[in-house]
This record gives C-alpha cells, sequence and structure tokens, in this order.
C-alpha cells in the first residue's frame, strides 16, 4: 500500500499544507501512519481524491474533446515558440505542467502559433511512459 | 479544428477487433490499408463501427520511410 506524507499529498494535489492537514483531520481524506507511524494518508484514496476535484475542475473548454482517440489532452498557455527553418519548439504550460512540442515549422506557422494563445498539448496513450520515483 | 500533425488522410473504418483495452480499428484510405491501435474507450467516444467515416492523423516525426533496395 502507498502512503504519502500531508506535506507530500499536498504537494501532489496543488494545494497547501494547511488546506491537506484539514481535509485529513475533518475526514474528506482517511488518515493513517507509515511505516515509521507518522502520520499519513492512502495513496489510493488521494487518487481518487485527485480524480474527484480534477472532475469538478473548471478547465478552459477546447469544444474538441471528443473529436479524436487521444486520450491524453492538457489545454494551457503557449509560453513560447521557437522557430527555426525546418522545425519548431513550442511550450505550452498546462496548470502546474510545462509541455514541450517539436512539430515541423509548417504546422507552428499554419496554426499561427505565439506565446498567450490557448493550446491543447496531446499525447497518444501508448506514447505515455511511466516511472516509478526510486526515492519512495 | 486545427492540427498541428501533417498527415491527416481521410478513410473508412473496415473492421474493428476489440481486446479488453485496445482496440485495432482497419481503415481502408483510398485503397490502402491502415491499422489504428487506439482505446476500447476511445471507440466508444467517437462511436466507430463499420463504415464510419474517419481521419487517420500521423505526426510527421512518427512516419518511417524504406526503399526498395
Amino acid at each position: 500500500m502507498s502512503t504519502f506524507r500531508i506535506k507530500e499529498a499536498a504537494a501532489l494535489l496543488g494545494v497547501s499544507y494547511d488546506t491537506m492537514r484539514r481535509w485529513a483531520e475533518g475526514g474528506r481524506i482517511e488518515q493513517v501512519t507509515d511505516a515509521s507511524g507518522r502520520l499519513a494518508v492512502d495513496g489510493a484514496a488521494l487518487a481518487r481524491l485527485a480524480q474527484e476535484r480534477a472532475e469538478s475542475a473548471a478547465y478552459p473548454d477546447d469544444g474538441v474533446a471528443t473529436a479524436h482517440s487521444v486520450r491524453n489532452r492538457f489545454p494551457g498557455l503557449v509560453t513560447r515558440v521557437v522557430r527555426d527553418t525546418v522545425m519548431a519548439q513550442v511550450e505550452i504550460q498546462a496548470g502546474p505542467h510545462r509541455f514541450v512540442s517539436l512539430l515541423s515549422r509548417e504546422a507552428a506557422d499554419e496554426l499561427g502559433l505565439e506565446p498567450g494563445m490557448l493550446a491543447v498539448a496531446a499525447v497518444k496513450a501508448t506514447n505515455v511512459s511511466v516511472e516509478i520515483p526510486r526515492t519512495r | 479544428m486545427k492540427l498541428s500533425a501533417r498527415n491527416q488522410i481521410p478513410a473508412r473504418v473496415t473492421s474493428i477487433n476489440t481486446g479488453e483495452a485496445i482496440a485495432n480499428v482497419e481503415l481502408d484510405a483510398g485503397g490502402v490499408r491502415l491499422v489504428a491501435s487506439i482505446t476500447v474507450e476511445a471507440v466508444r467516444q467517437l462511436g466507430l463501427a463499420e463504415g464510419s467515416q474517419v481521419t487517420a492523423v500521423i505526426k510527421a516525426s512518427d512516419v518511417i520511410l524504406a526503399t526498395s533496395n
């Protein structure tokens, strides 16, 4: 069973330590003790809470969520566009996450990509790899 | 919808082989056979069936070229 200290859980959900502590004490998420006997929350319960919060959050609506098969879509703001003669590097800040896309110069020009635009970083599910941090 | 992908190929679904998580969707793109491996969730959400008109989208950096020699 994965467990997370209050501080780690707060960082994973993007809330303050005080908020996570209040949720744990108020029963919004069950408190457990980790292997060292310290106050923690259960990983599966934390994952459910993260999912609930994401579903109710007011993300910008790109209007095309059902138009194609890509499972992973992150609406955000274009922060940087670097063009050379053949390729372009585009950076999108979607919530706390920075996405980098390498695409052809032709595509960047056709979409008129420039900083400040709303854009969706889309990644096909078969291209997402999974890592387990070694520190845990 | 504007997409950055350079290859957008109109096609028709000829068959769908559905597994637990993934479905292989066979396409006829003007006589060329293409296969898309997508999640079963995506098949349902797009309402795909035999005969559906779709667009096969392939990012240019994912296309491999071969020659005959």
